[in-house]
């Protein structure tokens, strides 16, 4: 137990160092890696990690005779959960996010040292010591506290109140919900009920499965499937369509949404917000292909009300491409992410 | 002898007369297609100018919008309003907002009253049946104290009714006009469905000291049966309504009514709507006794009364729970049927404009789980042997906190332009994962599987399990939960790699696994803990007021939680009155700002609040007159109660 | 039931139900629906 306890205790102390180092900057946060497509448990396993550290370090400083008191323990929780989010995580939460969060960890924190009478009554016991003022240094401290409490006072309602030159923050919606159907070159298509051409199997049928089968390997660096070469010399049917959409998306997408289709092209830093990142979970993986369709072909001007303020440039394609080069673009999409459109059934 | 032979007859009868008053309006709705058959030759003939085929004797045919079926034309097509006082006169003032205000308080205190009988009927069920004779009076009088608190509560909900009513008729004539021709019949069974509910309920309140002893006390149960019967039906007429004017059906497109009443009450949505509700307004009595319950014990000035108040506030908060922990499911069945009845509906819904709603909702029942969880763990202070089980909550606490804050990381984050630049997109790697359904689901079945961890420990708190396998179990059940929360995550994890329409079947493995941790280990515990030695009585009445802050808490977020669903279930519909068949062309018919609506939404939620304290109070009053005869309050004697249940 | 009561034994005991259990819970519950758990390890 006590050797578990120690080994606890060391990933703490080894944690904290990190995270001090990462805070005042000397460590930069990216020295432990986070793997990607591994992250999100990563993050979690981490702050897993962190929690049976610091347990393994109050057990040993217990045992040592030198135990933090409750109080500290909260609030020093709390304080590391706001630093980890601040410093570790890249890239830069979001300030609304992080408060989010921090106002979660305070509440389980809260919930945490008052779960019994017993802790809640040592968590309290030093603000009301202070509150009380028997000794010298309580009386000072809440002299201290009178006169700092307005001045913080005053310093959040002067930055409340001081003009920003920040721009304002929009509540966009990314994907607004699609019309019933569209009409694109004299052609009207059903969004629920249309499907893609050219996702074909061999013997020229619609089926996602096989083309499903055919897409590259999401994971660990995007590897193409042995037989599923749409650059090979004999490829047919759906993979030549890939081929083809990858074609015209290097004549017309990449510029903007990128060469790995992650958003970052040639141009994507002139815009704000930067293009879509079709490598995303969140674009492209969750939306039916025929949204995609629809999008690609009116493009910004072509969002509609709710898609307030239309903070899209993309080009109506429809002026531009033919609707079966449309859909081998989007083909070609999730071909090179290795998603698979949504689909309802 | 004879007297006692006669009050069986006379209430024998009663319930007879009860049950008759049930079936009038089924047999009042007999003729009714055929009165809406002949319907269309006067209306057709009136709206004949308007309409080319409509004239000469041809029969006029309609297409269904929903059931696609051929239906003779029976009624006005849905008129096209313009804005002015003719269709839409108003005070200097939001229509749609005083619409809105007399809608949620009339829905607030309707599912109060209809909740609080079904309680009534299961806490008067447990005192009939269970063998302990002072837990049996207890059990009754605390039947009786619900249904005292929705007595007030029911005429305020009539009150609120009418008022809801007037403010139709007067601000929205054109649209409640053609919403009562289709509705026509159904208005009328509502109407008399009231006076039924009325009826039956103060029989049923005035009854109960007349009928408290055998076999009338049997009648007076099965009153409660039926009571609670009409007012389901009640709200499954009102539910078909909102119903259709989501997802309309039974008419054709122009919103004429072809004739079968069914189709229009039972449209896409109904059902969905009809079960969400149920279990969501339960969930909401549950909570506002709870909170009841807990205002009273924070005012108690005895022991006594603090033991009562307790045990009320952990009963109701029980039942709450117990209804609230299949909320989710129900919830996605009405999304899941929504998808299917409109994708465009749902993506609105939840990824489009009203999507920032839903992260606001998961916030609230996360609050409402945390709660939950909170109190628990303080009601094991309340019990001696408890201890044991106290320096492992914050790992809970951990487990709850990590669930949570996946269940509520929004899927596209508010922030400003510069750091959007700084973060390079409008997707975080890393958190941008957990904005999707899969890490959701699995955040969820985490808090819940929590909850019900929790619910465990406080069961066996003050018992040590006697049965010759007890090891094993204890074992059994940890390594259960360990597996159920590892398959829980595995499965979310699981859903990143594989594709959607795959990935939406495994959120039924994963309720699958909370609902076995449910089921499984609550037989499991009581199994182990029958004759089980007991460390220590219950003491009721010695829990922190942290506790009761709690239960409030709890009921705040239900009160808030329906405002907002409502909110979010009413806007969905856009600028239609009825989804597209009639459109809202006054001037209100856009889209509430986030922040405009959470401040409607808490307004609501405070007029509530303080028109429900007033109800507490006038019941108090009565309380004083009537002789404090039943108050049975030896708490310490009292075993566990409801806990196994 | 004495063997049982060895900590050793009952862990593997139970993690065998368990495991099972909820392996069979993932696996029947997708057939039912018309999906296929073993998805990405067919492939």
């Amino acid at each position: 137990m006590k050797a578990l306890m120690s080994l606890g205790a060391l990933v703490g102390i080894l944690g904290l160092l990190l995270l001090g180092g990462m805070t005042l900057d000397v460590v930069p946060s990216n020295t432990v890696r986070l793997v990607e497509g591994y992250m999100p448990m990563q993050l979690l396993f981490e702050v897993g990690c962190y929690v049976l550290g610091f347990t393994g370090l109050s057990y040993i400083l217990n045992a040592m005779g030198m135990a933090i008191p409750r109080f500290w323990q909260g609030i020093g929780f709390w304080a590391f959960f706001i630093l980890y989010l601040k410093y570790r995580v890249y890239p830069p939460i979001p300030f609304s996010v992080r408060a989010m969060y921090g106002t979660v960890g305070l509440v389980c924190v809260f919930m945490w040292v008052s779960a019994n009478e017993e802790d809640w009554q040592k968590f309290k016991q030093p603000i009301l010591n202070v509150l009380d003022a028997q000794t010298g240094m309580n009386k000072m401290l809440r002299y201290a506290f009178l006169a700092l409490i307005p001045v913080l006072m005053w310093g959040f309602s002067y930055n409340a109140m001081m003009p920003k030159s920040e721009e304002p923050i929009e509540l966009r919606t990314v994907h607004p919900a699609p019309p019933a159907s569209t009409k694109v070159h004299g052609k009207t298509y059903t969004l629920q009920t249309s499907q893609n051409p050219y996702r074909v199997n061999p013997e020229g049928k619609y089926d996602q499965e096989y083309s499903n089968a055919n897409i590259v390997e999401q994971s660990m660096g995007r590897l193409m499937k042995p037989n599923a070469n749409p650059w090979g010399e004999n490829s047919q049917g759906y993979l030549k369509y890939v081929r083809e959409g990858g074609e015209i998306f290097f004549q017309n997408c990449h510029f903007c949404h990128g060469d790995n289709l992650n958003g970052r092209g040639l141009h994507a830093f002139a815009f704000n917000p930067i293009p879509a990142n079709f490598t995303d979970p969140g674009t492209i993986a969750q939306l039916q292909e025929t949204f995609i369709f629809w999008r690609v072909a009116k493009g910004g001007v072509g969002l509609p009300n709710e898609g307030f303020p239309w903070a899209s440039v993309m080009p109506p394609w429809e002026q531009h491409l033919t609707a079966d080069e449309m859909w081998k673009v989007i083909l070609f999409e999730y071909w090179h992410t290795g998603y698979y459109p949504r689909t309802w059934d | 002898m004879g007297l006692v032979a006669r009050k069986k007859l006379f209430s024998i009868m009663a319930l007879g007369a009860m049950v008759g008053l049930l079936l009038l309006p089924i047999v009042m709705a007999l003729p009714s297609p055929a009165i809406g058959e002949e319907a269309p030759a006067v209306e057709a003939g009136q709206a004949g100018g308007g309409q080319k085929e409509g004239e000469g004797e041809k029969v006029e045919k309609g297409r269904d919008v929903y059931y696609k079926t051929e239906g003779i034309v029976a009624g006005a097509p849905a008129p096209k309003t313009t804005d002015g006082p003719a269709d839409y006169p108003r005070y200097n003032f939001e229509s749609r907002v005083l619409i809105w205000f007399a809608n949620q308080q009339h829905l607030y205190y309707g599912s109060f009253v209809l909740a609080v009988p079904i309680f009534c009927m299961i806490i008067e069920f447990m005192g009939v049946v269970t063998k302990d004779k002072a837990l049996a009076k207890k059990y009754d009088q605390l039947a009786y104290d619900f249904i005292k608190i929705s007595l007030t509560a029911y005429s305020l909900t009539a009150v609120l009714g009418g008022i809801l009513i007037f403010t139709f008729l007067t601000l929205y004539p054109a649209f409640f006009s053609y919403l009562s021709s289709i509705f026509r019949p159904v208005m009328h069974i509502y109407a008399l469905m009231f006076v039924a509910e009325s009826g039956t309920l103060y029989i049923y309140y005035y009854g109960w000291d007349k009928m408290k002893e055998g076999f009338l006390k049997w009648i007076h149960l099965s009153m409660s049966v039926i009571l609670n019967i009409i007012g389901t039906l009640l709200m499954f007429l009102a539910n078909s309504w909102i119903g259709f004017m989501m997802s309309p059906a039974g008419v054709d497109e122009q919103g004429r009514f072809l004739g079968n009443i069914w189709h229009v009450i039972h449209t896409a949505l109904w059902n969905p709507l009809n079960l969400h509700r149920i279990l969501g307004n339960m969930a909401f009595g549950g909570g506002v006794v709870a909170a009841y319950a807990a205002y009273k014990f924070l005012a108690s000035k005895t022991d006594e009364e603090r033991a009562h108040y307790d045990w009320m506030g952990y009963i109701a908060m029980a039942l709450g729970v117990a209804f609230l922990i299949p909320l989710p499911f129900a919830g996605y069945w009405l999304m899941r049927e929504v998808y299917a009845y409109r994708q465009q509906m749902g993506i609105t819904l939840m990824g489009g404009l009203l999507a920032w709603l839903f992260i606001i909702q998961a916030t609230m029942i996360g609050i409402l789980f945390l709660s939950t969880n909170y109190y628990l763990w303080q009601a094991m202070g309340r019990m001696r042997g408890a201890e044991k089980y106290q320096r492992y909550i914050k790992y809970l606490v951990f487990l709850l906190a990590c669930g949570y804050m996946v269940f509520i990381t929004p899927h596209t984050m508010v922030m400003t332009p510069a750091e959007l630049k700084a973060m390079g997109g409008q997707q975080h790697p890393v958190l941008g994962n957990y904005g999707v359904m899969s890490a959701k689901n699995g955040g969820i079945n985490v808090i819940i599987t929590t909850t019900v961890l929790s619910f465990v420990w406080y069961m066996r708190g003050n018992k040590v399990s006697t049965v010759s396998w007890a090891k094993f179990g204890n074992i059994f059940m940890g390594v259960f939960f360990a597996c159920a929360y590892v398959n829980i995550i595995w499965l979310a994890i699981y859903g990143y790699y594989i594709p959607a329409n795959v990935r939406v079947g495994l959120s039924v493995p994963q309720v699958a696994t909370t609902l076995s941790c449910l089921f499984f280990m609550f037989a499991l515990n009581s199994v182990m803990m029958r004759g089980a030695k007991q460390m220590g009585p219950i003491e009721w009445g010695k829990i922190s007021a942290r506790s009761q802050y709690a239960l409030i808490m709890l009921a705040t977020a239900f009160t808030w939680m329906m405002g907002l669903m409502g909110y979010i279930r009413s806007s969905v519909r856009l600028f239609w009155h009825v989804n597209e068949i009639m459109r809202d062309n006054s001037p209100w018919a856009y889209t509430h700002t986030v922040g405009f609506a959470a401040n409607m939404i808490s307004a609501n939620v405070l007029f509530f609040w303080i028109s429900i304290l007033f109800v507490f109070w006038l019941g108090s009053l009565t309380a004083k007159k009537a002789p404090v005869e039943a108050k049975v309050g030896v708490p310490g004697a009292v075993p566990q109660p409801a806990g196994s249940h | 039931m004495g063997a049982l009561n060895n900590p050793v034994i009952a862990v593997i005991v139970s993690l065998i139900i368990a495991v099972g259990y909820f392996t069979m819970v993932d696996h029947y519950l997708m057939d039912m629906q018309g999906l296929d758990y073993w998805y990405l390890f067919r492939e």
